[in-house]
């Protein structure tokens, strides 16, 4: 055996292997897999049937006339910026005059600069409120109709702007499905859940699926993974109904494993964080036992992954642990002293961006929530997020962090608690269940931050997030509150799920997809809602699926 | 693998460009079309699954391969670089429709492949041919690209990710969803397990 292979079966070797695309241990494995594998055969035989149907279908002729309009749009290209008088009144060969040529380039300038660009060229970087914003108490913003600074070149290659997953039920159908967001076409079933699904997290290589099931009204919430393929799934643990810091979900970078919170819903054990390891995937493994850990992120170093975990506390810390042996297999943390790669005092759930040059984290003072929130931690003291990025002059660290809302300023209370999501373009921001007991009152009586919006932003824009980073008030209807909030590579797109408030005791739970394209100015943003929202049921959680860009530095 | 003799002399640009060197890039341009048109033409075809906007897309590939021949400074390259020209204007094709039927309010109707056979099909005139293109035009874009690129192109996985501009770890991951997605719509037509 030369080591184990990723997934229960796997199928991107198998595909791979068709084309050569393997490397020696790759290929010993996929062997050695095979010869005990008679479903992997079947995909083999499948995948091989398939390439030799599809390379086998016959070719058609282009139109005969593809050459003479080749010709003729070169020429009409290249005699386009000429007066019309000094154009050619035919078509000539492709021998042209030195001043056509530069003629022709020119006009590809001009013309791309003209042409209305797609949705996704024109994206902003930095995102500005379309209403009137009102003033902050202390730290003066910045005016929102400034030019946004540094615009960061989004990897938009392949990929269009639309919501990749759906997962969409229950209430009148209690079997969620999961939906290709472009074309509404239903992937997958999966199995049956008790109640509406509130947050989901996709594996990096787009096989399976984590997700969060509110559990009716019993205040649990289950944690759960699915197969995107064949909808089969696996039942990671119920927990306590907890904020945002309990329901976060972490893929490490290889897809292999997926770290989780579980609050005891006795409230005895506390909360603590396990490890799902997708080869051995009946047995999560639980990390912790203390019964005040949260999930951070996956980190890397020269030796492997790294899970930053946090244990809460008056003065919380964060540890980045090895939470697998050189085998892969899960280990629990000892008792005593955390065996730590590294140690961020002070500092509460890191979240890395995919590229690992900016992280996002919380500092303040925790304690558990009291009766809002038995057992679960939240900040009492001068919490708040804060952001750090790497420059050219420096490297990436959390004393570098400022804060992520840049024009509050938290004393005393601050944030209890927000939820808080990374763009697959590993620029783009969103907060949104900002938890700010009597929050300041801005000059128009409104209070910031508002819980029931939500704030987006670009980590390049110098603001990084104010008062007028929030998302338009008309774009959430009313009555209706963010579950989940996912963001596009675009920098400029926007899946939000929006739940109903329930106005009887026999009303299903029912939530909207919308999707925002963010305008800058005074343009209202735009929102569809996913065809279908609005016959009722549950619709949403989505995700942008990060495959459709390329993030590969 | 292609083995048109580009002439880095046109990349100098005209102001330099002798008589000679314009005849040289012509020829060049002449067999760079001779050689790709029905290729191209057949790709755009199985991506777009309509005969007149294959064309379309196939001449502006052409078009915009002239005007930027300066760009290809690797003549090894010359196949990932035209079709990585008809790839970015597919693209921008099913964009512009998108979105123009959008602004009709054709709730997406034009993006959406037709998966009943249509004049496409009888042009092929092969059932076998016309199921398994109906099974690929209901795979996504990205989708559809890579498996065509792999499986009708045959490109290696290098190849792929020069095309569309991903990495060799994200094309492998692509087409493995592909040919999983790809699997079901054939099964679907009967064609597969």
């Amino acid at each position: 055996m030369t080591g184990p292979i990723r997934g229960p079966h796997p199928d991107e070797l198998i595909s791979a292997s068709l084309t050569n695309d393997l490397t020696d241990i790759e290929r010993r494995q996929l062997d050695t897999h095979l010869a005990d594998c008679a479903t992997c055969r079947a995909t083999l035989e499948a995948f091989r049937e398939q390439r030799r149907m599809v390379g086998k279908m016959r070719q058609v002729e282009p139109p005969r006339d593809l050459s003479a309009r080749v010709r003729a749009g070169i020429e009409a290209g290249r005699h386009a910026q000429q007066p019309w008088w000094q154009r050619p009144s035919s078509l000539l060969g492709f021998g042209a005059s030195l001043a056509t040529v530069a003629a022709a380039i020119l006009a590809v300038v001009i013309i791309g600069n003209l042409r209305p660009a797609p949705d996704v060229a024109v994206a902003s970087s930095t995102p500005v409120a379309s209403i009137a914003p009102p003033v902050v108490s202390a730290v003066p913003s910045a005016d929102a109709t400034a030019p946004p600074p540094s615009a960061t070149p989004g990897p938009i290659a392949l990929g269009i702007p639309d919501y990749s997953l759906a997962l969409t039920g229950p209430s009148d159908n209690l079997a969620p499905t999961v939906r290709d967001g472009e074309t509404g076409q239903t992937i997958t079933e999966l199995d049956a859940i008790e109640g509406p699904p509130i947050s989901a997290a996709l594996q990096p290589y787009g096989t399976s699926l984590a997700y969060l099931v509110d559990v009716g009204l019993s205040g649990l919430v289950d944690v759960r993974v699915s197969s995107v393929t064949d909808g089969k799934t696996y039942e990671l643990g119920r927990s306590a109904v907890g904020g945002p810091f309990v329901e976060h979900l972490a893929w490490s970078r290889e897809g292999r494993y997926l770290a989780y919170a579980i609050a005891d819903p006795n409230g005895q054990a506390g909360t603590n964080v396990y490890v799902f390891d997708t080869l051995t995937p009946d047995q999560p493994t639980q990390l912790t036992y203390s019964g005040n850990f949260y999930v951070g992120s996956w980190d890397v170093d020269d030796e492997g992954e790294l899970l930053w975990i946090s244990e809460a506390g008056a003065e919380p810390i964060s540890y980045a642990v090895r939470a697998y042996d050189s085998d892969g297999l899960v280990q629990r943390l000892p008792d005593g002293p955390v065996p730590a790669e590294r140690t961020a005092e002070g500092v509460f759930q890191p979240l890395f961006n995919r590229s690992k040059n900016a992280v996002i984290y919380w500092r303040g003072v925790m304690q558990t929530g009291g009766s809002e929130a038995p057992g679960e931690w939240l900040f009492v003291q001068a919490g708040a997020p804060y952001i750090a990025r790497e420059t050219e002059e420096s490297a990436l660290s959390f004393e570098g962090g400022v804060p992520l809302f840049s024009d509050l300023e938290v004393a005393d209370q601050g944030f209890r608690a927000a939820a808080i999501t990374w763009g697959p373009d590993d620029r783009s921001i969103a907060v949104w269940d900002a938890n700010w007991p009597d929050a300041p009152s801005l000059e128009d009586g409104t209070v910031y931050p508002d819980r029931a919006r939500v704030y987006f932003g670009n980590v390049d824009d110098e603001r990084l997030l104010t008062s007028r980073h929030a998302l338009d008030q008309e774009d959430v209807p009313d009555g209706a509150r963010v579950v989940d909030v996912a963001l596009a590579a675009t920098g400029r797109h926007l899946a939000l799920t929006v739940a109903y408030e329930l106005t009887g005791d026999l009303d299903a739970p029912r939530a909207d997809l919308l999707l925002v394209t963010r305008n800058t100015g005074n343009v209202a943003d735009v929102v569809e809602p996913v065809a279908g929202a609005s016959v009722g049921g549950w619709h949403g959680p989505a995700i942008y699926d990060p495959m459709l860009f390329d993030l590969t530095p | 693998m292609l083995s048109i003799p580009f002439d880095r002399r046109v990349a100098r640009g005209p102001a330099v460009m002798s008589h000679e060197d314009r005849m040289t890039a012509h020829g060049d341009f002449d067999r760079l079309f001779e050689e790709f048109s029905a290729p191209i033409y057949n790709y755009v075809l199985r991506m777009i699954g309509d005969r007149d906007r294959a064309a379309d897309i196939t001449q502006d590939t052409f078009i915009k391969a002239y005007r930027h021949i300066d760009s290809l400074t690797d003549v090894s390259s010359t196949r990932s670089w035209i079709y990585r020209i008809a790839t970015n204007t597919a693209i921008d094709d099913m964009r512009r429709r998108k979105h123009l039927a959008r602004m009709d309010d054709d709730e997406h109707h034009a993006e959406r492949p037709d998966t009943a056979p249509g004049p496409e099909a009888q042009v092929m005139g092969v059932v076998l041919d016309e199921r398994i293109q109906r099974a690929m035009l209901l795979l996504r874009p990205n989708h559809r690209q890579c498996l065509i690129l792999s499986d009708v192109e045959d490109m290696s996985a290098h190849q792929i990710g020069e095309v569309m501009g991903l990495s060799y770890g994200a094309v492998r991951t692509l087409l493995c969803r592909a040919r999983g997605e790809m699997r079901r719509h054939l099964a679907a037509e009967g064609l597969s397990r």
